[in-house]
């Protein structure tokens, strides 16, 4: 029991206090040393309670009472102890909560005594909002079972038609309370946690998110084995959530344990639970919470959240832990820290990543996380990531289209260049604070600090304040000047500033910073240091992306073959490295090499950055290679499942959403699922415009496939429509490959099969121009562009030079894109096209009875209509004919 | 003179089985009014709950003005013990093994946030000490904490003046809080 120094007179002390507490600050420590040299531990006893009197406290919040008399008189008035549920006789009502009670309740049919938890629907609560929430637990329930969740074991409906449930009762008390009370020294409290961590691991992997986690949720038994309970508010990821009462409004939420997202209603996914993870880790190790959730209302929380929370080690009291606070600095407080991140993206990505990290700690090995730094800070003023993981998404976005992802950056960063001046103060408020930092990060500090030098009215010179753009450029040039006996720092920021520069689409001097690194690195390093990896690899990058293949390849398994050798490798870059060689090798065409790579990248993503959204861009990229190969088979569930995680962290309409919905719209267009296609397209076309800038490509990629969607439908009055602004976007975009190429074929199709055969030929000449002018006319949408505008050209009656053009597409297609079943079925129709133009009835005949065949071949059977029809023409013909 | 002044004049005077009765009949009528309150729902609760029972209490029983400040005190005091109590019994459920999903409750009662017991323990245990260094500031904390009164109404009750009880209750909440934040470790 926490009392005075024996021997110090609690009265006198209280005395004193009234005496120094009316003194101004000064007075009050001058006379705080008086005390003290004549009697130290008053002084002591009296700036505890100075201290005291300047904190928040239980005192200061509002009376207890009302609410607790509330509470025990609806307990007495809605307790149905001792009637019959089911099978089930109710004993005693052990909890109370926001849709039901729960019971403990006894089995005493079949004359077999069993002992549950029973919970089951308050009456008056029956709306039926809460009839489907409390449903919804049920089925949640039933799909888990794993040690560490209490097991559901029955339930129905009882006589008065209240839904309810037995689960298993968990014997046990909270799991702080149980660290505590049995004294659990650090390593045993971690080990509690990691139990808790594979449990809702394995919830999350069956897409259910808690929402609710916190101590008296996670029950310890005698035998030391937590258990998971209340999944009254989790959340089903795979299903729409249309109930009011538990979508993102905060009623439902305990204050204390409430995440940021959740008190600001924002979107929850898995991060909402690693962040609770978080707090009870924190519990268990201080014993206490975070000082702003311990004393907060609702209201004083909304504020608390927008900071983060001191780490343990600096937890300002030391409850009654049994655990050293010093023990907590570094790597435990680096993770405790990483998994309360306030932005739900810089959580680990999963409990499981959670638990590694955790692991790593217990068994003595580096952790992950890396400390929140100043230089993080700083990286994210300017950027939002550090490291490769900008280049991994550039290679995705080559892997799409060969356009995108630096180019949306480039759009985040004219966003943030808007708030630049608010954000270059808040991160020099991050700057000051930051005093506990090495001697290179020092170094960083002081460098970066002099980018902001300018916001500083008493220090800026005569240029004034900078905008953000200013200010990097001329932290740009001082980085030689200034760094010159630190070579490994500016190896570091030449890569960094390279990569901001990409990212705004100046290449040209991206890549000679990166060049700059790479020599740099090599000089200092030597040549297998994994800095020399990422030179290597911002370069490929960088190279691939406009286009420029030359010495990629090479760069790239250099890069690649560094990142295998070195122990201190980071597994992202290497994951990245593969994805870049995977996208080289798309290119070329290599589509069985590319694979390998990406599944290797997504392998050790799986395994080391488990659901971070370079997973998912991994997992992803094998959906697109799977998709090439026509596997659709495998691509169909990757693709479902990066689509549900992604919403899960990020929400339902996510802007990623707007590129990765459109390998879902494919697998479901060869599937002949077009009215899920139909609906996928419209809705990748609303979250594309609601996240994305006018003219952005994917806005355009969206627009044009839900154009041909319309086409298809027989609407082409819209779907042209469509076609024609996504190609206008695509066209001031400066595009000219697959993307706007496809569009111009989609147009030229729509406008064909409605019989504008002049214009269809017009739109197929102005895509295979765009082929020539771009050299790309060896790939498989230019040939395929080939036997189109032939097929129109036959409509035109130029059957003779139709007919040359149909055969050299159809030779191209056959010899270099085996697989292409059907494009050479569309070439076929051409050719065939062209053979009746010249009146070859029979030989027309021949040539569309193969295309028919094909297409059958391919579409399980199914004829397709239109080539039909056109057999039957020819046959007509021929018959007449003869 | 209803007998109610009687005792309540005569525990204030020292007579514990006077003061005994007083202080039952007064948690029982704070019950019954909270009670009543809640079934109303919280927009109906005009008044605080022990004003409440003073002005039943005076209707019913002709109570004598000048016994206000003892039955405030003594009010004070039964709305501690009723907070105490309820405290002790949900924190006995909850060691008991029972489920804890009181969610929704905590957040409606987010002012007197629930599951904050042991903290209330700790204050009635800190009150318990001060009782020996100070008692009237107990029950200054009981008034205004315990019974939700403000200061001001709180002045005449115990006839000092507002500015002087601004004082005292810094003294006594910063006493209380020294208690809370875990006495000992704070100097070391």
């Amino acid at each position: 029991m926490p009392a005075p120094e024996s021997g110090v007179d609690a009265r006198r002390a209280l005395q004193e206090f009234e005496r120094l507490s009316e003194l101004s600050t000064e007075a009050c420590a001058e006379a705080l040393q008086a005390l003290a040299e004549t009697s130290p531990a008053l002084a002591a006893e009296v700036r505890a309670l100075l201290a005291a009197d300047a904190a928040q406290g239980l005192l200061d919040r509002a009376a207890p009472l009302t609410a607790v008399v509330e509470h025990e008189s609806e307990h007495a008035r809605l307790d149905r102890s001792n009637e019959r549920i089911g099978s089930y006789r109710l004993v005693e009502r052990i909890g109370r909560g926001g849709m039901g009670d729960v019971y403990r309740a006894v089995r005493d049919a079949d004359g077999f005594n069993q002992i549950v938890a029973l919970k089951l629907l308050r009456r008056g609560l029956d709306s039926e909002d809460i009839v489907r929430r409390f449903v919804q637990e049920r089925r949640i329930l039933a799909r888990l079972e794993h040690p560490g969740i209490a097991r559901m074991i029955d339930g129905g409906l009882s006589g008065d038609g209240l839904p309810w449930f037995a689960m298993e009762l968990v014997d046990g008390i909270p799991i702080t309370e149980f660290a505590r009370g049995r004294s659990l020294g650090l390593r045993s409290r971690i080990e509690l946690l990691l139990a808790v961590c594979d449990a809702v691991d394995y919830a999350h992997r069956r897409l259910i998110v808690h929402r609710d986690l916190k101590p008296s949720n996670v029950l310890v038994t005698m035998d030391g084995a937590p258990r998971l309970l209340d999944f009254g508010i989790a959340k089903l990821l795979d299903q729409d959530e249309t109930s009011a009462l538990t979508g993102t409004g905060v009623r439902l939420l305990s204050p204390a344990y409430a995440t940021p997202e959740q008190l600001a209603g924002e979107p929850v996914g898995i991060t909402t639970d690693v962040y609770a993870l978080g707090l009870m880790l924190y519990e268990l190790l201080t014993d206490t919470l975070p000082q702003a959730r311990r004393d907060g209302t609702l209201a004083t929380l909304h504020q608390a959240v927008q900071v983060s929370p001191v780490a343990p080690s600096a937890s300002a009291t030391q409850g009654q832990t049994s655990i050293r606070l010093r023990a907590l600095a570094g790597d435990l407080d680096t993770i405790t820290l990483k998994a309360l991140a306030l932005e739900p993206d810089r959580r680990y990505a999963s409990a499981a990543a959670l638990a590694d990290d955790l692991r790593r700690y217990l068994d003595g090995h580096p952790i992950a996380a890396r400390p929140d730094t100043l230089s993080y800070r700083v990286g994210k003023f300017v950027r939002r990531h550090r490291g490769g993981v900008a280049a991994a998404l550039v290679s995705v976005m080559a892997l799409v289209s060969g356009l995108g992802f630096a180019l949306w950056q480039a759009d985040l960063a004219r966003a943030q260049a808007h708030r630049a001046d608010a954000e270059a103060q808040r991160a020099e408020a991050h700057l000051l604070r930051a005093t506990e930092l090495g001697a290179r990060t020092k170094r960083v500090k002081e460098f970066l600090m002099s980018v902001f030098q300018q916001e500083d009215p008493l220090r800026r010179d005569e240029r004034g304040a900078l905008t953000m753009t200013e200010a990097f450029e001329d932290a740009l040039k001082r980085i030689d000047t200034e760094l010159v006996d630190d070579p490994s720092l500016r190896v570091d920021l030449l890569d960094d500033f390279g990569e901001i520069l990409a990212n705004q689409g100046r290449f040209d001097e991206a890549e000679t910073l990166f060049k700059r690194a790479l020599a740099l690195a090599e000089k200092t390093h030597g040549p297998d240091h994994p800095a020399v990896a990422e030179s290597l690899l911002n370069l490929s990058v960088v190279a691939h992306f406009r286009g420029r293949d030359d010495g990629s390849k090479q760069r790239l398994q250099r890069a690649i073959g560094i990142l295998e050798q070195s122990a201190e490798t980071d597994p992202e870059a290497l994951a990245n490295a593969l994805s870049s060689m995977a996208a080289v090798q798309r290119g070329e065409g290599d589509l069985v090499t590319a694979t390998a790579n990406t599944r290797r990248a997504a392998d050790l993503l799986s395994k080391h950055r488990s659901g971070s959204t370079v997973h998912l861009a991994a997992l992803y990229n094998l959906s697109i290679l799977l998709i090439d190969q026509e596997q659709y088979d495998e691509a169909e569930p990757l693709i479902r499942e990066v689509v549900a995680l992604t919403e899960a962290n990020q929400g339902k309409n996510a802007a990623p959403l707007a590129m990765l919905l459109s390998s879902l719209e494919q697998v479901l267009a060869h599937r002949g699922a077009f009215d899920e296609e139909f609906a996928v397209g419209a809705r990748r076309l609303e979250i594309a415009r609601k996240n994305l800038p006018a003219d952005h490509p994917w806005l355009a990629g969206a627009l044009a496939s839900h154009g041909w969607q319309y086409v298809q439908k027989g609407d082409w009055p819209q779907g042209e429509q469509m076609l024609v602004d996504a190609i206008a976007m695509l066209r001031r975009n400066g595009d000219t490959d697959t993307s706007l190429l496809g569009a111009l074929r989609q147009l030229g199709e729509s406008q064909r099969r409605r019989g504008e055969v002049g214009l269809a030929f017009a739109t197929f000449e102005e895509a295979y121009a765009q082929c020539r002018e771009t050299g790309a006319t060896n790939n498989l949408m230019c040939a395929t562009i080939r036997a189109n505008r032939a097929g129109a050209d036959a409509l035109r009656g130029n059957g003779a030079a139709a007919l040359a053009e149909a055969d050299l597409a159809l030779a191209e297609l056959r010899e270099r894109f085996p697989n292409s079943h059907d494009e050479q079925a569309q070439a076929l129709e051409s050719r065939a096209a062209a053979l009746f133009a010249l009146s070859r009835h029979d030989d027309a005949v021949a040539a569309q009875r193969e295309a028919v065949a094909l297409f059958q071949q391919i579409y399980g059977g199914a004829t397709r209509p239109a080539a039909q029809a056109s057999l039957d023409r020819y046959l007509a013909a021929a018959a007449a004919a003869n | 003179m209803g007998e109610i002044t009687e005792w309540l004049g005569q525990a204030f005077a020292g007579d514990r089985v006077a003061a005994d009765r007083v202080f039952k009949r007064i948690y029982t009528d704070l019950h019954d009014i909270a009670a009543r309150q809640s079934r109303q729902g919280s927009a109906a609760r005009a008044t605080s709950l022990v004003h409440e029972a003073w002005m039943r209490l005076a209707a019913a029983e002709h109570v004598e003005m000048n016994s206000r400040a003892h039955f405030f005190a003594i009010a004070a005091r039964a709305m501690r013990q009723i907070t105490i109590d309820r405290m002790r019994r949900e924190h006995a459920e909850k060691r008991g093994g029972g489920l804890d999903i009181t969610a929704l409750d905590t957040l409606l009662h987010d002012a007197a946030d629930l599951s904050d017991d042991g903290q209330l323990f700790e204050l009635d245990r800190a009150l318990a000490a001060l009782e020996a260094i100070d008692p009237e500031a107990v029950q200054l904390v009981e008034l205004r904490y315990f019974a939700g009164l403000p200061l001001d109404q709180i002045a005449p009750l115990l006839g000092t003046s507002e500015r002087t009880l601004k004082r005292r209750w810094r003294t006594a909440r910063a006493f209380l809080h020294r208690q809370l934040a875990g006495g000992a470790d704070a100097s070391a």
